[in-house]
Order: structure tokens, then sequence, then C-alpha cells
């Protein structure tokens, strides 16, 4: 799949050397969800992970007797699923299409044997989902803080 | 300009046309225990044969052994106590049926003859019209009061325990901002007074009095007391890369020093010659009438940086921090000028004696300690 | 310092906390002119006056228009004025946001939380003339559904084809169907050329700091990133002092700055 397009503003791409981003893209399977449709669910195997090509996906987790809650979305350009790469290799949360979405589809399997005798793909893959994870933190950080809210300005 | 050379009658009667002239005369008198700017009305209100001591948090005021008339140095007001009064009514607002009515407050018609004003007041001035007067928005009131004022500048003939004008270049001699200014020359044969002109009123002023010529004598006189003044200045500033020592000086730990010792009650700001901050406040009677009224403030109150509920500046370290840094620092990037004098009146009359030299000093030392 | 009479003329709920008003001159003075990003000093008899930035349409300023949350005593006072009461107002006072129309150039506003009151301006202006930009994005960010501003103006403005309208908000709520998160990552998908771009933010000052570096990390160049001071303001006209941070007067050199001025500034504790 050609993932071109992409590559110059997703945080899952830009940061690839060629080498490895050419082994993603040949990789890569495109993948249709409609709205409401679910990508993957929380305590599952994480075995894929994504790149959103349009629309949104949500992280969601639903508590008993109330509606699914979103804890966050993404949009284009998002990397989607972290937990593939690292053990327990298990979702923790359950990812929906929030409109209709088109992705790139990366199987895990193949990419974790790559990475069994390329620890330079490993490398590469292991930092983009580190600092994947830590501008997630940082984010939620600052979520945290309430800022809009009434005396926190 | 025109100098001239005036006996103490001379002074006198400088003093009456002022009078005639329609000016309400202001000079330095004593009151309180201090030697401190009032209403003149003949030059038998200034204190003579007095003078003062000054030193970190003391002051005192004692006689002296001789008639002089300005043997002393400033007082806790400056001349901002007239061209930018304490409290000020700006406006009234009327809540009248048909809704609000606005009325500015007209000015008030009083037209200032300053006496005795020391080098660091006329520097002061200097500063604070680039504050007021340098702006799209420039104070009418402040700009009223300083167009019809006259003022008569003196040469420091003394230096006081907390000046040091020189070290800040701005003293002891008066060098501009005045119409007349005076050097008292006080020996055992003659008590005289050299008057020089520094603009046309002055000079027309001072040709309607009894004196002499000045000489190329006299001058020298002047130049030598203004001399000795300069030597014996009770402290100094160090003033080397004063602005980025400021800026740069952020995160010490002086300001957690200071702040075991500051009061913070303000009196620095409110002595402060250069110092324009201010509140406005509204107050209502019963017949729906307010009054927007302005008044000095101080960046040493805890509500000045008041801002959803909280103090930007909530300790007492960042309040002085602030008004030390704004003083000698920040002022250089919003006016291009130090806001700082050397008159040395937050040094006398801190209760507790913080001297702003010396602060500067420990920061400077703490600065090359690290460097 | 002179304030001049004005009438509420009009008054909308926007959220439980926070109302928009409509203000017109009640003496026979010329309309308040303003640019986008100004602020008035507005008066309530026996109350007090607070600084309000301006947020309605700077072609219409027969009416000044202020959207004003309820978080103090004058803000209160405010909030609870009915049509017909009377205020004082004066200004407009302070710096402005940079729209004037530059084509071929990218424009990418962020607001968050009640910042999105003193954008709506530069908003009414950028389309008035949209053509004369290139892109045109807009991230608001919100604490949940409930607290969004100018419900009806979003529809139609998240319906144009020319602009590129987010939402997102901090808090998921059953009636919400849209994004979730901070304003940041919905940078990821807007289509703009960081080299090419006007950065436009307000907000809460944290917000603006991280969404300033955040647009930093993308290659907009810090003297392109604009964003909004906010300190008190008591005159309004860089007099009283109350408003400095370090050298600036947050009334006079604000409240919009740019960047690259202020970033040193911006998160100094106690300055």
């Amino acid at each position: 799949m050609n993932l071109e397009p992409w590559r110059a503003r997703s945080p899952l791409l830009s940061p690839l050397d060629d080498r490895a981003f050419e082994f993603l893209e040949s990789v890569a399977e495109p993948m249709r969800l409609s709205a409401g449709e679910v990508l993957f669910r929380a305590d599952t195997p994480a075995n894929r992970f994504f790149l959103i090509t349009t629309g949104t996906i949500a992280l969601t987790i639903t508590p008993p007797s109330e509606p699914t809650v979103t804890v966050q979305t993404f949009g284009e350009n998002s990397l989607i699923g972290l937990s593939w790469l690292l053990p327990p290799h298990r979702w923790q949360w359950t990812a929906r299409a929030v409109d209709d979405v088109t992705l790139a589809l990366f199987d895990a399997n193949p990419v974790l044997a790559a990475c069994e005798t390329d620890s330079d793909l490993y490398r590469q893959l292991l930092t983009v989902v580190a600092r994947e994870s830590g501008r997630r933190l940082q984010r939620l950080r600052i979520r945290f803080l309430d800022l809009y809210g009434k005396d926190q300005k | 300009m025109a100098t001239k050379v005036l006996g103490p009658s001379g002074l006198r009667s400088l003093i009456d046309l002022l009078h005639a002239g329609g000016y309400t005369v202001i000079g330095p008198t004593v009151a309180d225990g201090t030697i401190v700017y009032g209403s003149i009305a003949s030059i038998d209100d200034l204190p003579i044969g007095w003078t003062d001591t000054q030193e970190a948090g003391s002051y005192g005021i004692e006689r002296r052994e001789d008639d002089s008339f300005f043997a002393y140095n400033v007082g806790p007001r400056s001349l901002r106590h007239y061209l930018f009064p304490p409290r000020q009514t700006l406006l009234t607002i009327e809540h009248a049926e048909t809704g609000l009515r606005f009325c500015q407050e007209p000015p008030d018609n009083i037209r200032y003859a300053f006496v005795g004003v020391r080098a660091c007041e006329l520097a002061a001035v200097a500063i604070q019209d680039a504050v007021f007067l340098d702006s799209p928005h420039a104070d009418p009131n402040y700009a009223r009061a300083r167009e019809h004022s006259f003022t008569i500048g003196v040469n420091c003939a003394v230096a006081g325990g907390t000046c040091f004008c020189a070290s800040m270049g701005k003293g002891p001699s008066c060098t501009a901002g005045y119409d007349l200014v005076v050097t008292e020359v006080i020996e055992e044969s003659h008590h005289e007074f050299v008057v020089e002109a520094g603009t046309e009123d002055g000079a027309d002023l001072l040709g309607r009095v009894e004196g002499r010529q000045a000489t190329d004598q006299d001058a020298g006189v002047v130049d030598a007391i203004v001399k000795e003044t300069a030597r014996n200045m009770g402290r100094a500033m160090p003033t080397h890369g004063l602005r980025d020592l400021m800026v740069e000086g952020f995160d010490s730990p002086t300001w957690d020093s200071v702040a075991q010792r500051c009061l913070s009650c303000t009196s620095c700001t409110l002595v402060c010659p250069t110092c324009f901050c201010s509140t406005m406040s509204d107050t209502t009677d019963l017949v729906g009438t307010a009054r927007r009224e302005r008044t000095w403030d101080s960046c040493f109150s805890l509500e000045f940086t008041y801002l959803h509920g909280h103090s930007v500046r909530s300790s007492t370290g960042a309040r002085y921090r602030q008004w030390i840094t704004h003083k000698l620092g920040w002022w250089h990037d919003q006016f291009g000028i130090s806001g700082c004098v050397g008159c040395g009146r937050c040094i006398t009359w801190c209760p507790v004696g913080i001297d702003i030299t010396e602060e500067v000093a420990k920061l400077a030392g703490r600065a090359e300690a690290i460097a | 310092m002179m304030l001049r009479p004005f009438t509420v003329k009009s008054k909308l709920a926007e959220t439980s906390d926070t109302v928009t008003l409509g203000f017109a001159a009640a003496d026979e003075g010329p309309a308040t002119r303003f640019e986008p990003g100004q602020f008035m000093m507005v008066y309530v008899f026996g109350v007090g006056e607070v600084p309000l930035s301006i947020s309605g349409d700077p072609s219409e300023p027969e009416v000044l228009v202020h959207t004003v949350r309820d978080v103090g005593a004058v803000t209160g006072a405010i909030c609870s004025l009915r049509i017909g009461d009377s205020v004082g107002i004066r200004g407009p006072y302070g710096t402005s946001w940079p729209v004037e129309p530059t084509p071929g150039r990218d424009v990418v506003l962020v607001a968050g939380g009640i910042g999105l009151a003193p954008l709506r301006p530069a908003l009414y202006h950028l389309l008035a003339n949209r053509s004369r930009y290139d892109s045109v994005s807009v991230v608001y960010g919100s604490r949940t559904s409930a607290d969004l501003l100018y419900r009806e103006e979003l529809a139609g403005w998240r319906s144009r084809p020319d602009v590129d309208f987010n939402i997102t908000v901090d808090r998921d709520s059953p009636d919400w169907v849209g994004d979730v998160g901070m304003v940041t990552p919905l940078l990821d998908r807007l289509r703009f050329i960081p080299s090419n771009t006007t950065a436009i933010v307000c907000g809460p000052e944290i917000m603006m700091r991280v969404v300033a570096k955040d647009l930093i990390e993308r290659d907009v160049h810090p003297d392109d990133i604009y964003v909004s001071l906010e300190r008190n303001f008591k005159c309004g006209i860089g007099f009283c002092g109350h408003c400095q941070i370090g050298p600036k007067f947050a009334c006079k050199d604000g409240p919009v700055a740019v960047y690259s001025s202020v970033a040193d500034l911006l998160g100094q504790e106690e300055l």
C-alpha cells in the first residue's frame, strides 16, 4: 500500500528511515470501517496496528449500566495501537469508528518477526511507540489540569 | 543663561514674586519631625538652620550651627505628591432615570511653584514625564500640572547618609528640568545664593530681583561645592550591567533573603519619586452618585496581581523582586532609562532598613561567584 | 479614561455561567470601531469595572458584543444585567490579532474554553475575506459539550466547505458525538504549510504555551504564533502598572502578543 501521502505528517511514519518505511509499506493493507464499527476490543490479543488515513477512531470504555465513554479520539495521520509491540500484547481499550474511517492496517506478526533479526528496525519502531506514548502522557497530564474549569485558568 | 548672586533678601523676593504671580509655592518645611515638602508662605517657612540625619531605617532632624536654608536632603515626600496626587477624583457618575451619566472631574487650577528641588527629584520628574506624557493616552491631570509649574532647583551642598545619586548619574548638581537653580554658599563672612536660570521664565523672574552679577569665581565655588558633595555620598549603587543583572537574577536566593526581612509594608513604593502604580475605586453615595478615584497603589500588596481568585505574585520575595527588577531592570526596556535616581528614600524609610544598594551588591556578588 | 453610557440591547445565555451581551451606545457618539483581539473596560454602577475582550463582528461596530463568564463580583453583575440596563464602557484598547489578509497564507486558530470569545472577531474577519487567505483552520477545545459557546454559529461554521473547523472536548458525555482530547493532537489532521502559517492561539495560559510548543515542533515559526496575555488590568492604558509581565504591560503591549516576544515570560513563577 502506498503510504507516501501520509509520510510527512504521521507520528508513525515520519521518524522512519527509507528502509523501515518501505518495509511497513510492504506490510500495510487498506481497511475500511463504517461509523460505529469496532476496530478492536479491550482485553483481546493486540496483533495489529493502524494508521488512520481518513475519519476518526475513538478509544472507549463501557461502564456497567451507563453509555460507552470515549476517553480520546484520533483522526487522520494518527497511529492507532501501541500494545502490539510489547508484552502482554493485549488491547487496553476498545477502538470504535466515530464516522466512516479508512485505515492502513499493519499485521504485527511479520513486523515482530522482522524485528527478531533486524535490531535497527526494532529500535526505530520502539522509538515511535515510546515517543507517541510520551506525547499522549503529556497531553493527558494537561487534560488532568482541567484548564477550562472555572477556577483553573 | 543669566546667573546672579542673591542674598537672603533676594531669595525672599523670589518667593514673594512667585506668590504674586499666582503660584502655590511648595518647598521644604519642618513638619512632624521631618523636613518635608509643604506650603511655603514666605522664605521664613524654609527649614532655616535645620538639617537631617538619614541612615537605613532611620531619619531625624537637628539644629545646625549656622542659618543655612538648604543644608539637608530629601524628605519622605516627592514632587509626585503634587503632580500625581495620592488620591485624585477622575470622574463622577450619576445614576439617573435615563441611564448613567459620566462627568469628567475638572482639573484643579493650581499652578505650583516648587522651591528647593534636588537634582534627584528633577530626574524623577523627567522619568515620570516619560510614563505619563509619552503615551497616546497622556494623563491630562499630570500634563496640566506639569505645564503650569515653575521649578527652583537646588544643588546639594551636603550629602545624606542614604544618598547615592552620584553613582546613578543623577546628581548632586541639577543639569536639566529647572527654571532656576540655586547653590547656597555659606561662609563666615557672607551667606549667598548663586542662582542660574534654566529657562526664559526663570531668567525673567531672576531679572526682577536684587543681586549682583555672578563671576567666574562664583562658578568655581559652585563647582567645588557639588564636587565635595559627590565625594561625600553615603552610598553607591553598583551600576555596571545593572539591567541584565536584574533580569538574569530572577532565580537568585537574594529574593528569599530579602523576604525574611521585608514586611511588604509598601513604604518604599510610597516614598519612591518614580513609582507610578495606581488603582481605581468607585465609591457610591446614597443619592446615586459614584465617584471614581485614582489612588497610589503598590506592587507590594497581595491584591496588586489578583487574577481569577489568586495573586500572581503571592510571596513577599516575588513582590520585592518585582519592585527592584522593574525599577532597575525592566524600566530600561519600557522607558529607555533606569527607574532609580539614587535619592535613597527607600533605604531611609524602610522600617527594617533594607538597602537597595546592598541588595544589588549581593546580587552582583552572587552572580560573580557563579560566573 | 472617560466612560460612555451604553445600554444592554441583547442577551443570550451561552452556558450555565456564560452569557453574550450586546451593548449599544446611549449617547450620540460614534460607533466603537475596533480591531479583532482588542478589549473594552466595562463598568457596572456601584460594583466596578473589568476588562472584557470584544467578541462581536468588527464590521458591525454599532453594537458592542461581549461574552462574559461569571467568575467574580463584576463579571457576576454583568452576567446578571437585563435588557435595557445601563453600563459605562471605555476603549477599545490593546493590540489585535494579525488578520490583515495575506494571500497565499494559511491561518490556524486554536481556542480553548472562553478563549473562543476573543477569537470570534478574528474568525468573522477571516470568513468575510475568505478568498484572501489560503487555508483557514480552527481547533476549539472545550471542557465538555455543555460548555461550548456559540452553538448555532458553530454548526454553521462546521458546515462551511472553506473552513476546517474542529471541536474537541476534555470529557465525553452521552450527548457528545465528536472528538475527545486536547486540542494539540487535532493539529495532526489540519492541512497547513507550517512555514507559511500564521497561528492565533487564545485560551488559558498553560494551554497556549503547550499549543505554541507543539506548533513550533511542527515548524511553525515562533514569530508567526500569536497568543493573548491575561493579567489584572485596572486602567487598560499602561499607567496603573498592575498588568506588568516582566517588561510588558499586558494591556498595551498586549493582549495580543507574538509568542516569540513573550515565550520567556510565560510560565515564570510569580513574574
